[in-house]
């Protein structure tokens, strides 16, 4: 998993469980490493140019954890194909596994 | 014919009111039925049919739209439908020949098998059959699809849809099966080919002697309304048209004939191209509706060089039809009517 | 370098190679089957969760490059995607047969032609329906047909029950592979093929790689007679990676799904897959339910808009539905060199799109019948709708940059028949220009059959395994 691809990851994750937020980037990590290489291949293009924009952008600075996750935001709802249908794998793919790995909350 | 009689079901449901056929159409049917309940697209369209009669009940909306379609139905019991609505000639995208020529169809049959309708005559075309591949060839109601381009397709798939609806027993179908028409309420496209030709204009592609099956909305109108009403017609499909096809160029002199006896001016020129020029259309067309695109004029263009004739024999024979109206009577009709609404032509 | 030799060597132990081990060891051949995944114990996962994904399945998710992008699954393992489906079964409908035959010149082929081989395997999977009432988030499709006057059946499933009525999925690691065993078939998991061996125009066994503790190790079986068995997109990257080309790989057909995520105001099971299917519209459209996990709910709500949390929280209130459609478009598997999965594409077209929307709208109005107050759809921007009067909103909205599909069948791409420009095989699977080398599931079917296709995948597996019989 590329470093960029890792702090979306974490980014996105929202279980303050620190044992289920590893076993999520473990279980996204796996799902990337299974991608064809084809898919994989255009992902890992898209990630080193995302994460260069969101660097200049300001976004990846760990003292402000809500840069990224207002842009993953802004990416989500954007018209471009490219930059919604990239936060959408990863929020799929963070969100499938944090609802089987964390305990459903009581209700 | 008092309403009730002859087959004929006291209430109509019409879709496409608004439009070529459906304001002919709907002209017929009020003075005859207790109800005639009409859908149209645009708000802008329900004066043009609330005009026409006290029998007349305008829903507007869209015919893909299951809510229209349940307020379309709303307490109508057993009715005769008649589903002219549809689209020929789409905006930009062929997307829109599918919803509307096929959703809108499969929507429309299943609230007419709800409300119990006496009868669903569906409007068709020529165009899920192709063009003849001689000009004098003739479609019959057995002849096989060879659906032209997307409209083609999406007007079969529509009739599969009928069909199968009569064969499931769902409802009691009629296909009428109409080529290019002619007569009062023409939308702007046909105003505009009356003042191309009038302005020689118009082209005439290869020598004129392909063969085109046309038909008077009146005759037309006839012809819907004796599919409705005799029994024996219950799913099976037929042909209504003029008497015989005319030839391309027979057509162009007509409409300059129609012109001149309703004292318009008609140019001496005389536009011709040669068969190649519709040929190339036709496959730029083809390339175009390949990619979801729709050109209005390269498809016209492409579709005028063929011959796409059909026979009338079985309407004549089973459902007693005989076209009232021939081509100058009905291209003056139609002349008549455009002056009369100050058109410009 | 290891080499094993055998009579039969069959590539992968699906639907398709698990029928063909089956019937050809009772048959008397010395059966050696090869499968690239591991042999997973049936009973050590549930349905559907991550651990089954992870274990069990190729790409989580893989995807065929199109407008839109369509989502895929196939499983990994011993018993292929049987491990993994819905269990849902139909027998090949005769009419299609019928017009296979007609279309593709496939001999001996129509509407009865595998009748006498679904019986058998229905009896082997003891396939049957259920035995009592069905779970609400099937009922509930059954509600909404009925009110709308739609035609709905309950398909029959792969399932055998137990005296206190409890259902256990008839895979083919609990049934034919097992029963391919016990008749003297040996299974080797863990085992790639990189590509069939050939000479002098025949097949002669493959080169494979074998991976187990940790340790890689090749090894090459010999056989005279070889099956390739790997599912619609396996077995055309085999094919093309054992200089087969031809027509293979092209013709990829899927049943493309969108989904609605329905909240109702009661609780509905997430356990299994309703066995309900609405066929009013079939057979090109066809609508049932999906598997309703909190975790496919959440990912099915999340795909209609970013305000899902509301939903999620009251996620024992939702299910997730679909409609599936046969396309005009169809797709490619083009196995390339070096890479280890073949690149996928898929086009749908305008007629497609339109099929979908329609699809969308049908289940919409199907789900609100039965009582769901909000209808989330599987595409960008929703809207969510929860009347009837926003369905019409539906229908501009399935585009190709905001449709979200998947698709969990997978067939045709390496067709049946002795039209030989448009296929990869002839009436039985024998592939064009190789001798000794076979097709034996999913890639033979012409077309998506507009159903589950795993009854006619394994009927036709069996027809074909009795011509080889009788043959050899």
């Amino acid at each position: 998993m590329l470093r960029f691809e890792r702090e979306v990851v974490r980014s996105l994750v929202t279980s303050p469980d620190a044992h289920v937020r590893a076993e999520v980037e473990h279980y996204v990590d796996g799902a990337l490493r299974a991608m064809p290489e084809y898919l994989r291949g255009g992902l890992v293009a898209e990630s080193v140019t995302l994460g260069a924009w969101a660097g200049i952008r300001g976004a990846r600075k760990p003292t402000e954890p809500e840069a990224l996750a207002r842009l993953l935001g802004a990416w989500e709802e954007s018209p471009l194909g490219v930059l919604c249908m990239y936060v959408r794998l990863f929020r799929s793919l963070v969100l499938f596994a944090e609802c089987e790995l964390a305990p459903a909350p009581a209700s | 014919m008092s309403a009730g009689s002859n087959g004929r079901a006291p209430t109509a449901v019409v879709t496409g009111a608004a439009g070529w056929l459906g304001q002919n159409l709907v002209r017929a049917l009020a003075p005859e039925r207790e109800r005639v309940r009409c859908l149209v697209h645009g708000a802008d369209d329900a004066p043009l049919l609330e005009v026409v009669g006290p029998s007349i009940e305008v829903v507007v909306g869209d015919v893909r739209d299951p809510a229209t379609a349940d307020r379309l139905f709303d307490g109508v019991r057993a009715p005769a439908v008649f589903h002219a609505a549809a689209v020929i000639h789409p905006e930009s995208t062929v997307r829109e020949l599918f919803d509307v020529n096929v959703g809108g169809t499969d929507l429309m049959l299943d609230r007419a098998r709800r409300a119990d309708a006496a009868r669903f005559v569906h409007v068709s075309s020529n165009s899920p059959f192709g063009t003849n591949a001689t000009p004098t060839d003739r479609f019959t109601e057995d002849s096989p699809y060879d659906p032209y381009l997307e409209y083609g397709r999406s007007k079969l798939e529509a009739e599969e849809f009928v069909q199968r609806a009569h064969e499931r027993g769902d409802v009691e179908t009629v296909i009428v099966r109409a080529p290019w028409f002619y007569g009062p309420y023409q939308p702007a496209r046909q105003t505009q080919f009356f003042a191309a030709v009038r302005r020689g204009r118009f082209p005439l592609v290869g020598d004129g002697s392909q063969q085109r099956s046309m038909v008077f909305t009146g005759n037309l109108v006839d012809g819907l309304l004796r599919a409705e009403a005799t029994a024996a017609a219950a799913g099976r499909a037929y042909w209504i048209a003029d008497a015989e096809p005319y030839e391309l160029r027979a057509i162009l002199a007509g409409v300059r004939t129609a012109l001149e006896a309703e004292g318009l001016a008609v140019s001496e020129r005389r536009l011709r191209l040669p068969a190649l020029a519709a040929t190339v259309a036709e496959g730029v067309d083809r390339v175009l509706q390949g990619r979801g695109r729709y050109v209005q004029p390269v498809h016209v263009l492409g579709e005028l060089g063929h011959t796409i004739a059909c026979d009338i024999s079985r309407a004549r024979a089973e459902l007693g039809y005989e076209p009232a109206t021939g081509l100058v009577e009905g291209m003056r009709a139609s002349v008549r009517w455009c002056l009369e609404r100050g058109e410009q032509l | 370098m290891t080499t094993i030799d055998t009579d039969v060597l069959v590539i992968g132990s699906g639907a398709g190679g698990a029928v063909t081990a089956f019937l050809l060891a009772q048959g008397g051949r010395d059966v050696t089957v090869v499968e690239e995944g591991p042999w997973i114990d049936p009973d050590a996962m549930e349905p559907f969760s991550l651990e089954e994904m992870v274990a069990k399945y190729r790409h989580r998710p893989a995807a065929a490059l199109g407008s839109p992008t369509i989502a895929y699954a196939e499983g990994r393992c011993v018993g292929g995607s049987t491990e993994i489906n819905s269990g849902l079964y139909h027998r090949l409908p005769g009419y299609l047969a019928e017009a296979w035959r007609d279309e593709f010149d496939i001999d001996e082929f129509g509407p009865d032609a595998l009748d006498a081989y679904a019986k058998r395997i229905e009896a082997e999977l003891a396939v049957s329906r259920l035995p009592g009432a069905p779970p609400p988030s099937s009922a509930l499709l059954e509600r909404g047909a009925t009110k709308l006057g739609w035609r709905a059946v309950e398909f029959a499933r792969v399932f055998r029950y137990d005296t206190a009525g409890r259902g256990v999925k008839q895979t083919m690691t609990r049934t034919l592979v097992p029963r391919a065993v016990d008749a003297g078939a040996t299974v080797v998991p863990n085992c790639r093929v990189l590509r069939v061996l050939r000479r002098d125009g025949r097949a002669i066994g493959a080169r494979c790689r074998r991976t187990e503790d940790g340790r890689v190790e090749d090894l090459d079986i010999r056989a005279d007679h070889v099956f390739v068995c790997g599912g619609a997109i396996q077995t055309p990257a085999i094919l093309h990676r054992s200089g087969v080309r031809g027509r293979v790989g092209a013709g990829l057909k899927v049943h493309p799904m969108i989904k609605i995520a329905a909240r109702f105001p009661h609780p509905v099971d997430h356990g299994g897959v309703p066995m309900q299917v609405i066929t009013e519209f079939g057979p090109n459209l066809s609508i049932g339910g999906s598997a309703s996990r909190r975790g496919q709910v959440a990912m099915a709500l999340a795909e209609s808009s970013p305000d899902f949390e509301e939903a999620l929280a009251d996620w024992e209130h939702v299910s997730v539905y679909y409609a599936a459609i046969r396309t005009e478009g169809a797709g490619r598997v083009i196995g390339v060199p070096g890479l280890r999965a073949p690149v996928v594409t898929y086009r749908l077209t305008e007629a497609d799109l339109s099929r979908l929307a329609r699809g969308l709208v049908h289940l919409g109005e199907a789900l609100l019948a039965a009582g769901a107050t909000e209808l989330y759809p599987s595409v960008r921007g929703g809207p969510v709708v929860r009347r009837p009067e926003g369905l019409v909103d539906w229908w501009s909205s399935v585009t190709r940059s905001r449709a979200n599909l998947m698709t969990v069948h997978l067939t045709s791409t390496v067709r049946m028949g002795q039209a030989r420009s448009r296929t990869g095989t002839d009436s039985f699977g024998r592939v064009w220009g190789v001798r000794n080398l076979r097709v034996n599931d999913a890639s033979l079917l012409p077309d998506a059959p507009g159903v589950n296709p795993q009854g006619a995948i394994m009927a036709l597996a069996a027809r074909n395994c009795e011509q080889f019989l009788s043959e050899a």
